[in-house]
């Protein structure tokens, strides 16, 4: 009777160990493994909060998001002990829910349809980043605690996997999104992988000499993430809340890195990359009234490796509208010669007809997007009206933004170095006016950078490298760094792209090829608008341009030309390139004469400060990072690398490389120090020898025996025989340990 | 080998990875899919390199339904793979943790509950190993089996008159020297009771033991059962026939399944017990029938014993003066008895 009941009791205390209230029996016994798992844990966290800090420093001061992060780890920690995971999941749908809730009720007309969030949700999650999020900084905060706080609370509860499934599906969606990068993808991913296998081991109570598996796999994905690409190029679908699928991009832009899909495939988001080629192919036929730069779109959130454009889009009659001062009126009409899906037109767009404008939508940055794919052939007609100012207006025109402007088109990553604003600052010491300031700005990128498309990527902030380490760059370097130059000056602009006007084939009808993709720079103006300014400087450029034509002429690529396109350049002053035209156009009426060094507004005494020209100290570095200042590793990269390192210790356990390089190292150590101490050092060695080689000597049997019964070598002998002595005389002499540490060093070489 | 549910989600979001990312481009998206590349990789090579775990199992001593036995159970193999480990167990016997995990080597014991009379056996061994990620598991059996013999249950039928008229009838003592003196305890025939040395102490009644208690006298058992009465029969067997022999009787039995002839001793003791846990439903012989002194019968609706031509329900014996006990009681006249049995 006893005997069962106490056996009873045991499957009681049993299976209450097993599942209930013991984890925090057990967790006050912090072993090995579970400190592993908890380690992979916060790995897995630090992968998706890396994303979402770096959202955050884009947008904002990172500040209140790591109190949020932290007050949540902390509270979990706390909480753990008493929340049942019934509750904990209870609490992680209310924190989760009710944060979206507050998102919500802070943005504007917000739709209380479920089925347009989720088509906002899938487009995140095909690849839109969540940079295009409205109030993202309150999504953001609104987002963290949850997956942070069930993450860490089913980690600490012992459910190990259950945790790296909510994390790992955490991380996952950042990485569809686009905007955790490969390292913070393969952080969380290996996070996912070592939590797994440290917490199954935990589970079963192994031992941490088990866990060499779990550093093996960790090893091989890092090494092998790094070096194999299993991932086919894609097809470059998007799928848009409004459009649904489509193929983003124009059409048959041509192949990925030119200049032209660079710029003009992008979707919402642009990242600028290294290297890239330009696409002769024949794009458009523009008839317009002027020549003018075809605007594609602008962006207004600069995330330090790109440009994305925030906002929904919106029909035409509603977002349409004219400058805020005075303008001129362009009208223009594109012929696609090539299925295209983006849709030019001369800032700033007040009307458009023809068929593709039946679909056409307009971005919040005022550009206009169409929702399907013009085909080639398919003409529209657009009607500008392109904000005019003189100069003087432009330089009394102040800084009395107004608010939209201001909160939109001065943000800068908070991770930005302030040495960008400080040479800034030195730069344009002497422009007084806002204007001012950006002529300066032009200027000096125009005279200090070449024009090359061929550079290597920078990492970090790509405004920093231009201005700093590198020595030249392409239109989407001169932009990018333009912009950033004028928002450290509380200047707003913001980025454009679109094509130069291209070929002039008659008086008013232009031929724009891929080649003509460019990229530059708006700046606002109170009660004028968007003015444009091009910091690229022309002529290389269209050196450059005018050469890949001739080559690609000469090679007989298709679709080059079209008829009339052979003849060259139809123009009553041949000298003049079409490209100053259009900066002259933008400013026509601003001050016709202003030509380049000749009235420098403010002062031209750019290089007599001496602080203007440290790139010079580098010489010709080509534009990388110049020799002395080594990049240090990301704490990404750092992180990974010690893992890899790890990982390899853990392959060379399992696979038995550790032990025999330990006993090869045993084997041949022989530090010098006293006679007596080698002599011994020397003995040991040689027992490990013979151990390896024959066996052990086994307890109680004398040195002698030893030898004697497994026929040791007559160096062998003498070497016991000089510790032998040393032991009864109590001193060796110098000569005897030289001699018993040559002949073990013989003995192990053979 | 086979793909465990976790293995197919590493599969599923492998290649959902390289879909995605051929679909709309993604380069991180990579890590995922060569990560869950390499995982299942390496646990396929791990579980194929595997060597075949190999169990070694504890013999549990035979017993009465309600004792426990504590079984040891040994998994040696490759060192790291992390393994389930399921003993099973044939009907009779039961225990809450004979399934397991662990990595090996592992060593584990558990406690066997012996439940139902019989010859169970342990094992097979079902290993299943897994990969350390539990994407793949590979599952093995070790076919070790182990036999555990669980007596009949034995009541204490101490306090019945019948069986006591019996022994007063059957026993022709052969008193020689004392042996010593013990403590009563109940079922010791009063006749034995020192009551001159009692009367010496306050609280307790002494009774002789003498040194060579010779056959004293025989008793033939028997006992016939249907299939669902067997249990019970052989249990109403046992518990006379140890009754008997502690009352230094010499206990021949018959049942069904065999016979054996009367005697006395441990050994003959366990082996009325082993015989009773095995034996099946069936009839006696006519003749061995109509010899035995006390016959057993078992049918559904319970256990009669015929004893001097009187039938009584075996349920009346047993309840007899109300001293009676549950089986396996520490505390029964029978505890220690069956104890020593169990040990042999």
């Amino acid at each position: 009777m006893t005997g069962r009941l106490a056996g009873l009791a045991d499957g009681i205390r049993h299976r209450a160990g097993g599942e209930g209230a013991s984890p925090f029996a057990r967790l006050r016994m912090f072993r090995p493994l579970r400190l592993a798992a908890l380690g992979a844990t916060a790995l897995v966290i630090g992968s998706f909060v890396g994303v979402l800090y770096h959202v955050v420093d884009v947008i904002s001061e990172p500040g209140t998001f790591q109190l949020i992060v932290g007050v949540t780890l902390v509270g979990t920690t706390v909480l753990a002990r008493y929340l049942s995971v019934r509750r904990a999941l209870v609490v992680a749908g209310v924190l989760l829910v009710g944060g979206l809730g507050w998102y919500l009720a802070h943005i504007d007309s917000v739709s209380l349809w479920l089925l347009p969030h989720l088509r906002y949700t899938l487009a995140l999650m095909t690849g839109q980043s969540v940079l295009t999020i409205a109030n993202l900084e309150a999504w953001v905060l609104a987002i963290t605690p949850a997956p942070v706080f069930l993450t860490w609370y089913l980690a600490l509860r012992r459910r190990y996997v259950v945790s790296a499934g909510v994390g790992g599906a955490t991380t996952l969606f950042f990485v569809l999104s686009g905007d955790a990068g490969p390292e913070l993808a393969l952080l969380g991913v290996v996070g996912v992988v070592a939590l797994v296998g440290f917490g199954e081991l935990d589970a079963v109570d192994a031992t941490v000499g088990d866990a060499d598996i779990v550093a093996a796999i960790v090893a091989l994905t890092i090494l092998l993430s790094a070096t194999v690409t299993v991932v086919p190029a894609g097809m470059g679908y998007t799928f848009s809340p409004e459009t649904g699928f489509g193929q983003s991009g124009s059409g048959t832009a041509g192949t990925p890195d030119t200049v032209e899909a660079n710029l003009l495939n992008a979707d919402d988001e642009f990242s600028i990359q290294g290297s890239l080629e330009l696409s002769s192919s024949v794009r458009y036929r523009v008839r317009s009234t002027d020549a003018e730069y075809w605007r594609v779109g602008s962006y207004d959130l600069y995330t330090g490796d790109g440009w994305t454009r925030r906002g929904q889009r919106g029909p035409l009659d509603r977002r349409l509208g004219t400058p805020a001062g005075r303008s001129r009126t362009v009208e223009q009409t594109y012929r696609p010669l090539t299925d295209t899906n983006t849709m030019p037109a001369v800032w700033r767009p007040t009307a458009v007809s023809g068929s593709p404008a039946d679909s056409a939508r307009v971005s919040s940055l005022g550009g206009l997007v169409p929702t399907r794919t013009i085909l080639g052939g398919e003409t529209y007609s657009v009607e500008s009206s392109i904000p005019v100012a003189t100069l003087s207006e432009l330089r009394t025109a102040g800084r009395d933004y107004p608010d939209a402007i201001q909160e939109r088109y001065l943000q800068l990553p908070e991770s930005t170095p302030d040495r960008v604003a400080e040479r800034t600052q030195r730069l344009t010491a002497n422009a007084e006016t806002p204007y001012d300031t950006a002529r300066v700005i032009e200027t000096w990128l125009e005279t200090n950078r070449a024009y090359s498309l061929n550079v290597s990527q920078p990492s970090g902030s790509v405004a920093d490298s231009f201005l700093f380490e590198m020595q030249r760059g392409y239109c989407t370097y001169y932009a990018t760094t333009m912009a950033v130059m004028l928002r450290s000056q509380d200047i707003p602009a913001r980025m454009v792209v679109g094509y130069t006007p291209g070929q002039r084939v008659s008086e008013n009808e232009w031929v724009v090829r891929g080649q003509n993709a460019h990229a530059w720079v708006e700046v606002y103006f109170p009660e004028i608008g968007w003015i444009q300014f091009d910091p690229t400087p022309a002529g290389p450029r269209e050196t450059t341009e005018e050469s890949d034509l001739e080559a690609a002429r000469e090679n007989d690529v298709p679709n080059v030309d079209t008829n009339d396109s052979e003849g060259g350049e139809w123009t009553p002053t041949p000298s003049e390139t079409p490209e100053r035209t259009a900066i002259e156009r933008a400013n026509e009426t601003v001050n016709a004469p202003l030509l380049r060094g000749e009235r420098m507004p403010g002062s031209a005494t750019l290089t007599a400060n001496p602080d203007t020209q440290p790139p010079a100290d580098n010489g010709d570095s080509n534009g990388g990072a110049s020799g002395l200042t080594v990049q240090l590793p990301t704490a990404e990269q750092a992180t990974l690398g010690l893992l890899a390192v790890l990982g390899l210790a853990g392959i060379a356990r399992r696979t038995g490389v550790s032990r025999r390089a330990r006993r090869a190292f045993h084997l041949r150590w022989q530090p010098r120090a006293d006679p007596e101490t080698d002599l011994e050092r020397a003995f040991d060695r040689l027992s490990s020898l013979l151990a390896h080689r024959h066996r052990e000597r086994r307890d109680g049997e004398t040195v002698r025996a030893y030898l004697d019964a497994i026929e040791a070598d007559e160096r062998a002998r003498r070497v016991a025989e000089r510790r032998e002595r040393a032991r009864y005389e109590g001193t060796v002499s110098e000569t005897a340990a030289e001699e018993a540490v040559t002949l073990v060093d013989e003995l192990v070489r053979e | 080998m086979r793909v465990t549910r976790r293995g197919w989600a590493a599969i599923t979001a492998g290649v959902a990875a390289v879909v995605v990312a051929w679909v709309f481009g993604s380069r991180a998206l990579n890590a995922v899919a060569v990560t869950a590349g390499v995982a299942l990789a390496v646990g396929a090579i791990q579980l194929r390199l595997a060597d075949r775990p190999s169990i070694d199992r504890s013999t549990p001593g035979a017993g009465f339904p309600g004792e426990t036995r504590t079984v040891t159970i040994e998994g040696t193999g490759s060192r790291g793979t992390i393994v389930s480990v399921v003993d099973s167990l044939s009907d009779g016997l039961a225990a809450t943790d004979n399934a397991f995990d662990g990595t090996l080597p592992v060593e584990r014991t558990y406690e066997l509950t012996l439940t139902e009379r019989g010859r169970h056996t342990i094992g097979p061994t079902t290993v299943r190993m897994r990969d350390t990620l539990g994407l793949l598991a590979r599952e093995d059996t070790d076919g070790n089996r182990t036999s555990v013999l669980v007596y009949p249950a034995v009541y204490d039928v101490a306090g019945s008159r019948q069986l006591a008229d019996i022994v007063e009838q059957t026993r022709t003592p052969q008193r020689q020297a004392i042996d010593r003196l013990r403590e009563y305890v109940p079922g010791d025939p009063l006749r034995d009771v020192a009551w001159k040395a009692s009367a010496k102490r306050p609280s307790e009644l002494v009774v002789v033991e003498f040194a060579g208690q010779e056959t004293t006298g025989t008793v033939e058992l028997a006992a016939s059962a249907e299939r669902a009465g067997i249990d019970d029969a052989a249990s109403a067997l046992a518990s006379t026939a140890l009754f008997l022999l502690d009352a230094g009787l010499e206990v021949g039995i018959t049942v069904p399944d065999g016979r054996l002839e009367p005697d006395r001793g441990r050994r003959h003791r366990s082996a009325i017990l082993e015989l009773l846990a095995e034996t099946d439903a069936g009839t006696v012989g006519d003749q061995r029938w109509a010899g035995a002194d006390i016959r057993i019968v078992g049918t559904e609706e319970g256990v009669t014993v015929e004893i001097d031509g009187r039938t009584v329900d075996f349920e009346t014996i047993r309840t007899d003066d109300g001293t009676a006990t549950g089986a396996g009681s520490a505390t029964g006249r029978l505890g220690p008895d069956s104890q020593e049995v169990a040990s042999t």
